[in-house]
């Protein structure tokens, strides 16, 4: 049972930065058991690699967004974008831009949101 | 899709131009701690173990997304090709599915069973969902099937599976409500004007999830 280990040791790696950053300790940990982490940081010291400098691919951090007419012309009927409507507000992502850009700080009325593909 | 304040802190968000089991890696400006990009939540550095708010986005054709939300606005920039990019998403079915659940029970539900069978009553981390699938459009929704007290079990409605609109249609076997299956508001009957919940859930190459979670529920078998 590889994820109940794993599961358990970042319990514990949690609760031991958590206990000996701060007084939080007792708050956070029951937490933390409610949903173990399943992401170890010895999974991720063996299991990643640089794949260019920090930076390198583009990312969008104050975008101007279009409206429905210009979205028509420019997008295909069929062509797959991801949609996040908070209250009134939609914003659409075409996966086709998404692409190229992977990574989008937005805000979507008052909420400070990250688009990633 | 993630909120991007955590703790009363509003985090930007660059590349930082690693890959982790396939997926890159995002870096915030304000404490320089790294993120997943996939589940939102911090590997590396003072945000360690914190995890960003999943957003309920959809993915869907820019038809459908237009039909449901009139006044959207949309990114544009240079289109990239590439997997998916400009593809119809019926056409990817089998490398997709729809992923809900991070905590102990993360389930991946295959797209090409809801094609075939596109509405589930569900457990899922012992909350009850129902799952629906809209076959043109090839995009899934996730509601929480509780509303109150009570817990709603939901089918397809047979002879009227759309309304005037073209709307895909449901009807729980409690109260005999007509439900619009994929934004979850009730239409008509006891529950009129109520709405489900929507849980967050994020569209998954298949492949790549099973990279994850080796131990998750892989719902419709390969």
């Amino acid at each position: 049972m590889r994820f109940i280990n794993t599961a358990w040791l970042t319990i514990f790696l949690v609760a031991l930065a958590v206990s000996a950053s701060s007084l939080q300790a007792q708050e956070a940990e029951p937490k933390t058991e409610q949903e173990p982490k399943i992401f170890s940081p010895e999974d991720y010291a063996a299991n990643s690699r640089r794949a260019a400098p920090r930076d390198h691919f583009p990312v969008v951090y104050d975008p101007t967004l279009a409206d429905v007419a210009a979205g028509d012309e420019a997008l295909s009927p069929n062509e797959p974008v991801i949609g996040l409507r908070i209250g009134k507000v939609a914003h659409a992502y075409p996966i086709s831009v998404m692409g190229g850009v992977e990574l989008v700080n937005d805000t979507i009325g008052e909420l400070p949101i990250a688009v990633s593909w | 899709m993630y909120g991007r304040e955590v703790d009363g802190e509003i985090l930007t968000f660059g590349h930082e131009g690693v890959l982790y089991r396939d997926s890159f890696m995002m870096y915030d400006h304000e404490s320089d701690s790294l993120w997943l990009h996939v589940t939102g939540e911090a590997l590396q550095g003072p945000k360690l173990g914190k995890q960003l708010k999943f957003l309920p986005a959809q993915v869907m054709p820019w038809k459908a997304w237009k039909i449901l939300n009139p006044h959207t606005k949309v990114l544009l920039g240079k289109k990239v090709g590439g997997f998916m990019g400009t593809h119809q998403l019926k056409d990817k079915l089998s490398s997709f599915g729809l992923a809900i659940g991070s905590g102990r029970t993360p389930t991946l539900f295959r797209y090409e069973l809801l094609q075939r069978v596109p509405l589930l009553n569900e457990r899922v981390d012992t909350k009850p969902v129902v799952l629906t699938f809209d076959k043109e459009n090839a995009y899934a929704v996730f509601f929480s099937s509780k509303l109150g007290s009570k817990v709603l079990h939901f089918d397809a409605i047979s002879n009227l599976k759309e309304d005037s609109e073209k709307r895909l249609l449901m009807r729980d076997s409690e109260t005999g409500s007509t439900w619009l299956r994929m934004t979850g508001e009730c239409l008509s009957g006891p529950m009129k004007g109520q709405s489900l919940e929507r849980l967050p859930a994020t569209s998954w190459l298949g492949k790549r999830w099973k990279g994850f979670y080796p131990d998750g529920r892989i719902v419709g078998l390969e």
